[in-house]
């Protein structure tokens, strides 16, 4: 039986303040509701506020209103007031492993310390248990002794999913954990990340632009616009039955190798535009400047998210 | 098991002393630097007239020019200008030590608590004190303070220390609101790391290459400081040996009995000029190489 209330986000805003009273509303009323084992693809661009809602979830900002709880647990909360057992359970892999990985200590350091902070396993087996964590992310042991800065960064990446998996955490958020990283690798990571969330029962927030591989990883698939979701469906009804333009206009995006694969996508609407300032957002819907569908009662009144088919929800009157 | 830490510990000595040694002239600093350091150490050994770094008068052998009884000559008290020198090393080589000694922790924890509490209340009180006193040249500073104090080597360190602490915590200041924004830090946070693990073992480690650059360039200046006090008479009291003091002694004898001044103050400069070639191998040693 599934936990309804694993991850429950309830009308969360971030608003960022840059003076005279103006605000980036990074986050702008969001609902998401997360069950434990499923992943969950949170696609937008570059913009849209799906890093703010990774880093939101983590507590590294303290939402501006609305409520974020974990196991009905309220976490909408900075993470240094957070309790040690929820930070146990939820962790994050960033998008730039060199970033992530501190560069003056060496690998057997990083590894060890959600470990001990966690008391996971007693001092005299830490070593083995190191050894079994490198193992899980197919790495050797020879890892153990060196500096990040000297191994790739495919490699650094299996090290940064080796950290958030070594305290056994139950919620993983990936930010883009592979638009960093060369193709030759990027299938190598998300094989090691779907095999670790079969063996560990993992549920995932996988944050992405990459459409055709949310296709592949994802159960549901959440679309961001400004701060706002505009679509939330299964993956099989997002990709065949798109409802929303903007969706309908990622998708026609996607690029395409043969004939067949063009004929999936749809037709009847283009990447046009720019994603417009979060600052001065429009009046009335927030795609507004961009839709080809666009009515008058769009330019008035912002639709709100409604269950379209069961489980198929979308922010458009039409 | 062939990854062990001993041989970890070796590759790592081994990569850093290949970075330095490839700046010859830092290798040259660093072998001169070692001369003077043992010549202090060992310099009743090597003097040949160790007593004649105390209080010692023979007004017979008085201002003698350089000669192979008296390499470097001798004073108007008839002392062996080389051994006083040499023995000169001691408080000189003490103070650069003691100085850093004191004021690397001071600043470094001070620079690191305000920048990673950039914008609250203790980092307006830390960083606005280390305006004042980055304010005031640090010569005039150490002078203003060691004229209020007794002359004596410790005072003078006190003097320097306070002109110098500013530096590292204005230097680690910067460096920490940089570093504390990167995502491993912030990973850290999320872990639920304290914010002591935090500051010394996240922070820290990333802010040591310039710390120790800086060292090794202010040892010079502490140095050069120290001298500047004993050459006006606010540094250690005769007739205890130092370089700035006879440098201030052999001044008035210029440029008749030349040696009396030239040779300390050259010493200076070989103490100082071995330093700054060490700190630029030091630098490099500590730039991250493509590998």
């Amino acid at each position: 039986m599934k936990d309804l209330d694993f991850i429950k986000i309830e009308n969360v805003k971030k608003y960022f303040p840059i003076g005279n009273d103006l605000f980036v509303k990074a986050l702008d009323g969001i609902d998401l509701e997360i069950n434990k084992g499923e992943t969950v693809g949170l696609v937008g661009e570059s913009g849209s506020g799906k890093s703010t809602l990774a880093y939101t979830l983590m507590g590294m900002y303290e939402p501006t209103d609305g409520k974020i709880s974990f196991k009905n647990e309220n976490i909408g909360l900075k993470a240094q007031k957070r309790d040690l057992s929820i930070k146990k359970e939820m962790q994050i892999v960033f998008q730039d492993p060199s970033g992530s990985l501190n560069p003056r200590r060496v690998i057997s350091n990083i590894l060890s310390r959600p470990l001990l902070l966690h008391k996971i396993v007693p001092k005299n087996e830490l070593k083995a248990k190191l050894i079994e964590l490198l193992d899980s992310v197919e790495l050797p042991q020879e890892y153990l002794y060196k500096y990040t800065p000297s191994i790739g960064g495919g490699e650094k990446q299996l090290i940064a999913i080796a950290r958030a998996i070594a305290a056994h955490p139950e919620f993983l958020i990936l930010d883009e954990p592979t638009s960093s990283l060369d193709v030759s690798v990027q299938g190598k990571i998300i094989n090691t990340l779907m095999k670790l969330k079969k063996e560990l029962n993992l549920t995932y927030l996988f944050i992405t632009h990459d459409m055709s591989l949310m296709r592949n990883v994802a159960d549901r698939i959440a679309i961001m616009y400004l701060g706002k979701i505009m679509e939330l469906a299964t993956t099989r009804e997002f990709f065949e039955n798109p409802l929303h333009p903007y969706t309908k206009m990622l998708l026609s995006s996607i690029p395409v190798v043969s004939a067949e694969e063009e004929k999936l996508l749809p037709k009847e609407i283009k990447s046009s535009g720019e994603i417009p300032s979060p600052v001065n957002l429009p009046e009335g819907c927030r795609f507004i400047t961009r839709c080809p569908y666009a009515k008058e009662i769009c330019e008035t009144k912002e639709p709100e998210l409604t269950e379209r088919e069961p489980g198929h929800w979308s922010r458009c009157y039409y | 098991m062939k990854s062990n830490k001993f041989t970890f510990w070796k590759e790592n000595v081994g990569r850093s002393w290949y970075k330095f040694s490839r700046n010859k002239l830092s290798v040259i600093g660093l072998t001169l630097f070692i001369l003077l350091i043992l010549a202090a150490i060992l310099a009743p050994l090597i003097t040949p007239y160790p007593k004649h770094a105390g209080n010692f008068v023979d007004l017979i052998t008085g201002s003698q020019a350089p000669d192979a009884r008296h390499l470097m000559g001798t004073d108007i008290y008839g002392r062996d200008m080389f051994s006083r020198i040499i023995f000169a090393l001691r408080p000189a080589l003490l103070m650069g030590i003691m100085v850093l000694a004191i004021v690397v922790p001071i600043g470094t924890i001070l620079g690191l608590i305000a920048g990673y509490y950039k914008g609250k209340f203790g980092d307006h009180i830390i960083m606005r004190l280390t305006d004042v006193f980055l304010g005031l040249p640090p010569l005039i500073l150490a002078l203003a303070v060691s004229s209020i104090l007794k002359p004596t080597l410790t005072n003078s360190m006190i003097a320097v220390s306070v002109a110098f602490w500013p530096w590292y915590s204005r230097l680690v200041y910067n460096m920490v609101i940089s570093i504390k924004n990167e995502h491993y830090v912030i990973s850290s946070e999320l872990l639920g790391e304290s914010r002591v693990h935090i500051l010394f073992r996240e922070i820290l480690p990333n802010c040591l290459s310039p710390i120790f650059t800086k060292m090794t360039l202010d040892f010079g200046w502490v140095i050069i400081m120290t001298a500047s006090l004993s050459f006006v008479g606010l540094g250690e009291q005769p007739p205890d040996p130092s370089l700035g003091t006879m440098v201030a002694e052999g001044a008035r004898l210029l440029p008749d009995k030349w040696w009396v001044a030239i040779y300390p103050a050259f010493t200076i400069v070989l103490l100082v000029l071995s330093l700054n070639l060490i700190g630029d191998g030091v630098r490099d040693m500590f730039t991250a190489t493509e590998e």
